[in-house]
């Protein structure tokens, strides 16, 4: 019994140290990825093996293959062009370095828009592009019956898991000699199989963006929406791999980026970045921000800009390609994208990206650091921001809708 | 007169807080809001006259007021450069305006909470459902930091049951 709790007082200790929340959000996220595969599996259990066949999956398969490493070339893209972002601008600062120039600074800032435009809109002119593709077009049918289509890549990927059944009872048998936890947790699964779907649906309520973000679960108009995009695996891949890439141990890349969803301080951010490499450095920086307004009458510039530019990865300009100038506009006018530049002297040593996410309903904060020890530290002034934060949003209605209802009252 | 006159400055500093300039820029020894020796009697004034929230109203007014100086004086077009001698200038600015008349910064008060009330109002709810959104559009619309905002957004929630006497 000792050991026992001892071994628990080790578990607890160990989520403390990674930070409890983290792992019941991965959970969340791994509950909410497996939740269509459960359904498939009781399906399965109900009409039966023969259904199931790889063969049939093959197209599907294939098909997943492809956006699986379609994907990956997206990361690796994105991440290098963020990258060349950073050193650009240290190149900008080289060219204009004359100190008795009192013009420099304006040189610089407008060498530095050739480049930072484009990278400021890249996500809202991707996403009008994404929108523009004829097979994706909202207007076009096959995006109407995208749900089959989901619908049989997830049928596909059951399929695959079925026909690698042997291979994944020996991965269950190897984690379960891992630690006595795991084979206590798998006996209870399939002994309470009907518990654990419910125990999954409820964890998994946590990150459906239909249910738990826009709170509308009471709308029945929802609900055929919930069960169409219960097999939409794209969502869920990008959520469980967005929520994985948060530990940093498993990823080596996450050494230099941190990431903010919800982010609310613009104003004090500047601050942060400008007290943290103070701290590190012992050295002063300057900071900006850009703000990309764009109008009507500008936003073909800005398309050429963005296609002409050679730091863009080439991914990105054929999906833009597509992108009508009205989507283009429409999608940079609800990001409202900010960018922050952090130099010291003439290297670049933070790039900050806030936009607003359209489909989660928050505003998203993406930044990277020159170096693991400024992002360290900026980490830790933010924890004590975000801290403040909190302790003050309790006293504040949790919807605009509610505040707007007390204002009224009041 | 004086009405007109205090009436004419409101308005203009009420006019400070348009669409936010297209590019700002920093300089490495900005410190914060509220480090300014010379806060103490803009403060003094607003605790006679019991204004709330009062720190959240002089820091987006230092704020603004400070882009607005940057852009007359140093950069004259859509950039700003933000440094601790224009804070401070920003700051020195206020004291004067509240020098002529301190209780003009009752009207300020009481404009700028129903400028942030027009301001939540225009917010569509189904674009901006989170209280976390409804506070980053607050920040960057009045230039104040998170807490600021929501404790502006908490006392105008409570406006009734805190306006003086």
């Amino acid at each position: 019994m000792s050991v026992m709790l001892q071994d628990l007082l080790d578990i607890i200790q160990i989520l403390k140290k990674i930070g409890l929340l983290r792992i019941l959000k991965t959970i969340s996220a791994i509950a909410w990825f497996i939740l269509p595969f459960l359904v498939w599996e009781n399906i399965r259990q109900s009409i039966g093996n023969v259904y199931f066949r790889v063969t049939w999956g093959i197209p599907g398969i294939a098909l997943l293959l492809f956006g699986a490493a379609l994907a990956g070339l997206q990361v690796y893209l994105v991440r290098s062009y963020e990258f060349r972002l950073m050193k650009r601008v240290e190149h900008a600062r080289n060219m204009f370095d004359n100190p008795a120039d009192p013009e420099n600074e304006i040189k610089f800032r407008r060498e530095c828009e050739n480049f930072i435009a484009p990278y400021a809109v890249a996500e809202p002119m991707a996403m009008a592009g994404i929108r523009g593709l004829p097979i994706l077009s909202t207007h076009s049918k096959i995006y109407n019956l995208s749900w089959i289509i989901n619908l049989y890549l997830s049928y596909s990927l059951f399929a695959l898991i079925g026909f690698l059944h042997d291979y994944i009872r020996q991965a269950i048998l190897f984690i379960s000699s891992l630690h006595y936890f795991f084979p206590t947790f798998f006996e209870w699964m399939f002994q309470n199989w009907f518990l654990f779907i419910i125990a999954t649906l409820l964890l998994s309520l946590y990150y459906d963006p239909i249910v738990a973000l826009r709170d509308l679960w009471p709308s029945k108009s929802q609900i055929p929406l919930y069960v169409r995009g219960l097999f939409n695996l794209e969502g869920r891949v990008n959520l469980l791999s967005g929520e994985l890439a948060k530990i940093p141990a498993l990823v080596k890349e996450l050494k230099y980026v941190a990431r903010y969803r919800p982010f609310v301080d613009p104003q004090t951010l500047p601050i942060i970045v400008q007290r943290a490499v103070q701290n590190i450095e012992e050295r002063s920086c300057n900071v900006s921000r850009w703000e990309e307004v764009v109008d009507e009458e500008h936003i073909k510039e800005h398309k050429d800009m963005f296609m002409k530019d050679p730091r863009v990865p080439w991914i990105a300009k054929i999906v833009v390609r597509w992108a009508s100038p009205r989507d283009i506009l429409k999608n940079i006018q609800e990001s409202r994208p900010l960018l922050y530049l952090g130099t010291v002297e003439n290297r670049c040593v933070f790039l900050g990206l806030i936009q607003y996410d359209n489909r989660a309903k928050l505003r998203v904060a993406k930044f990277y650091f020159d170096n693991t020890n400024i992002r360290g530290e900026f980490m830790l002034i933010m924890k004590e921001e975000v801290k403040r934060q909190r302790k003050v949003e309790s006293a504040v209605a949790p919807s605009l809708r509610e505040i707007m209802e007390k204002i009224g009252r009041s | 007169m004086k009405n007109e006159r205090n009436e004419a400055v409101v308005a203009s500093l009420m006019q400070l807080y348009g669409p936010p300039r297209r590019l700002v820029l920093y300089d490495s020894d900005l410190t914060g809001f509220g480090r300014s020796q010379n806060l103490g009697p803009i403060f003094d004034i607003g605790v006679t006259y019991r204004l709330n929230p009062l720190e959240a109203v002089i820091e987006s007014l230092v704020n603004v007021i400070a882009e607005d100086l940057s852009q007359r004086q140093i950069t004259h077009r859509d950039t700003v450069f933000l440094n601790k001698s224009i804070n401070e200038q920003a700051v020195e600015y206020l004291r004067k305006i509240l020098e002529n008349d301190p209780e003009i910064l009752k009207e300020i008060h009481r404009k700028w909470l129903n400028r942030l009330a027009e301001f939540l109002s225009s917010l569509d709810p189904e674009k901006v459902s989170t209280t976390a959104e409804a506070i980053f559009q607050v920040a960057k619309e009045f230039r104040l930091s998170a807490p600021s905002a929501v404790q502006a957004i908490s006392s105008l929630v409570n406006y009734d049951k805190q306006e003086p006497s």
